[in-house]
């Protein structure tokens, strides 16, 4: 019993432990985003975006470590299952962090004034989504009822879609250079895939939760 | 002494087959190691026998009147149904083999108890419908209260893991308790056996069919017709045993087959008749109705060709 007890605990310190690393590497992308967006790209941005990837990289050597808890057999394997697939959907958030970060450096893309504001707003509608995700993924470690935290990640992905359409509508509209506005509408585009992800996660989540009532 | 063999033989083959049908749900959902289940059963068996085994003992030597050349044909007619029934993977009734191959005698010599016999069938019908009622109680009731705790994943399975196991040890137990009669109940009739004897070797017997060669039929109950979840599992196990626990303290050796398989099927009720795999289903109906059958036609055939 109190090996079941140590080992259940063990596992979910390190699930939370990932979520830390996971938040530290969403605050990064966060702090490097703006100074992107705001700055635009300079020498010094690499630091901030290195950063993130460091974040990333470490997020990633804990999942592993999970991975190898959980089937050391710490749950039944349907359960095993489940929580590995929610785990390994989620890790592809932080790695979309990194990538957006380096999206935004290498290819040097430059943000005009007009749109700075409504792309960062963009930026924080997909990270108050994934933090939703973050509680309710807590919610099936510690409690049952993750229902609020669903409905409200939908919402905010609903909501980052409509800011996601009329970003690239006004972008089109703009009199930037074609090649610019391809730039830029794909940085929207990739940025609003964090709530699309958090939505995949969000599903396996529901799902997870639904087969264990009966 | 060498009757006694045929004794053993059935012994193991109640183990290979009826051992299935307590941990199978809970080794294919794979909750469970084979390993533990065999060794969990085995124990429990012989404990049930000890324990709470002898009454049904005085219900099939009540049947007909036993002979030590009677006993040896009956148990080995039984042992060789149960058997061949093993072999193709069904999971049927030991008990109806054995009140089959005494009946099978009983014609040969004009002589049959029909108000024990009528006991017997009442009983056997009795199981399914049992464990089917007693699914449907037990389903939503202990699922409703699961749902309510409070407990995150990590418990649930835990709590679950702790069920199975203990309904796996119980359904072993009442198993022992049930069907140790059927294994050695002729040879108390005939004073091959003192009572305490008749239960250990059946009890020894049940629990090494349980493991050697339990793992086909365990596919059949545990793969094959529904597939199940842990929760599943867990409430057609304990539902069983209970039953089956139930006729071992009214003295009628039962089915436990009958038993989780009435109790699969009710959970496939629940769950949507779709989830059956009828096919699996209608073969071990066909196994539950030619398993008397058979084994009344081979004891009267073997009494016949080597002692009449």
């Amino acid at each position: 019993m109190a090996i079941f007890w140590k080992k259940e605990k063990l596992i979910i310190n390190k699930i939370e432990s990932y979520l830390d690393q996971v938040d530290t590497c969403r605050d990064m992308f966060r702090r490097s985003m703006e100074e992107l967006i705001r700055f635009g790209v300079k020498k010094e941005s690499e630091g901030s975006v290195d950063l993130v990837h460091r974040a990333e990289a470490r997020a990633d050597d804990i999942r592993r470590e999970i991975e190898l808890d959980l089937y050391q057999k710490a749950l039944i394997p349907e359960s095993r299952g489940d929580v590995l697939g929610i785990l390994e959907t989620l890790d592809d958030i932080p790695g979309l962090f990194e990538s957006l970060c380096y999206q935004m450096s290498l290819q040097k893309i430059e943000v005009p004034e007009e749109f700075k504001e409504r792309f960062l707003k963009l930026i924080d509608v997909n990270i108050e989504s994934y933090n939703l995700l973050r509680e309710a993924i807590l919610g099936l470690f510690y409690r049952r009822d993750v229902q609020d935290e669903i409905k409200k990640m939908d919402e905010k992905e609903s909501e980052s879609d409509r800011i996601e359409r009329a970003l690239i509508r006004d972008i089109f509209d703009s009199s930037l250079e074609k090649a610019d506005k391809i730039l830029l509408k794909e940085i929207v585009v990739n940025t609003g895939d964090i709530s699309d992800l958090v939505e995949i996660v969000s599903d396996r989540l529901t799902l997870a939760v639904i087969k264990r009532r009966i | 002494m060498y009757r006694l063999l045929s004794g053993i033989f059935m012994g193991w083959s109640v183990g290979s087959n009826n051992s299935a049908n307590i941990f199978a749900t809970a080794v294919f959902s794979k909750t469970i190691r084979y390993r533990t289940a065999i060794t969990l059963c085995a124990i429990f068996v012989i404990l049930g026998a000890l324990v709470e085994g002898q009454r049904g003992m005085h219900t099939l030597s009540g049947l007909v009147e036993q002979t030590m050349d009677s006993a040896f044909i009956a148990s080995l007619a039984a042992a060789l149904t149960v058997t061949l029934m093993t072999v193709l993977r069904l999971p049927v009734s030991t008990s109806q083999a054995m009140v089959g191959a005494i009946i099978g005698i009983g014609i040969l010599w004009g002589e049959v108890n029909l108000s024990g016999l009528t006991k017997v069938v009442i009983c056997w019908v009795g199981t399914p419908v049992g464990t089917v009622i007693i699914t449907l109680i037990l389903y939503p009731l202990i699922g409703k209260i699961l749902d309510m705790l409070p407990i995150n994943i990590f418990t649930r399975d835990y709590i679950l893991k702790i069920g199975l196991l203990t309904a796996g040890s119980y359904g072993a137990y009442a198993l022992g308790a049930n069907n140790v009669a059927t294994v050695t109940g002729v040879y108390i009739q005939t004073g091959q056996l003192t009572l305490f004897q008749a239960v250990l070797l059946g009890g020894a017997s049940i629990a090494l069919g349980a493991v050697t060669y339990s793992k086909n039929v365990m596919m059949t109950v545990g793969k094959k017709l529904v597939k199940l979840d842990p929760f599943s599992a867990f409430i057609a196990v304990a539902s069983m045993a209970l039953v089956v626990h139930f006729y071992a303290k009214v003295g009628v050796p039962v089915s436990t087959s009958q038993g989780i398989v009435g109790a699969v099927l009710s959970i496939g009720i629940l769950k949507g008749v779709k989830t059956i795999n009828m096919k699996t289903l209608v073969s071990i109906l066909f196994g539950w109705l030619g398993t008397p059958l058979v084994a009344l036609i081979l004891s009267y055939i073997l009494y016949r060709v080597i002692f009449m």
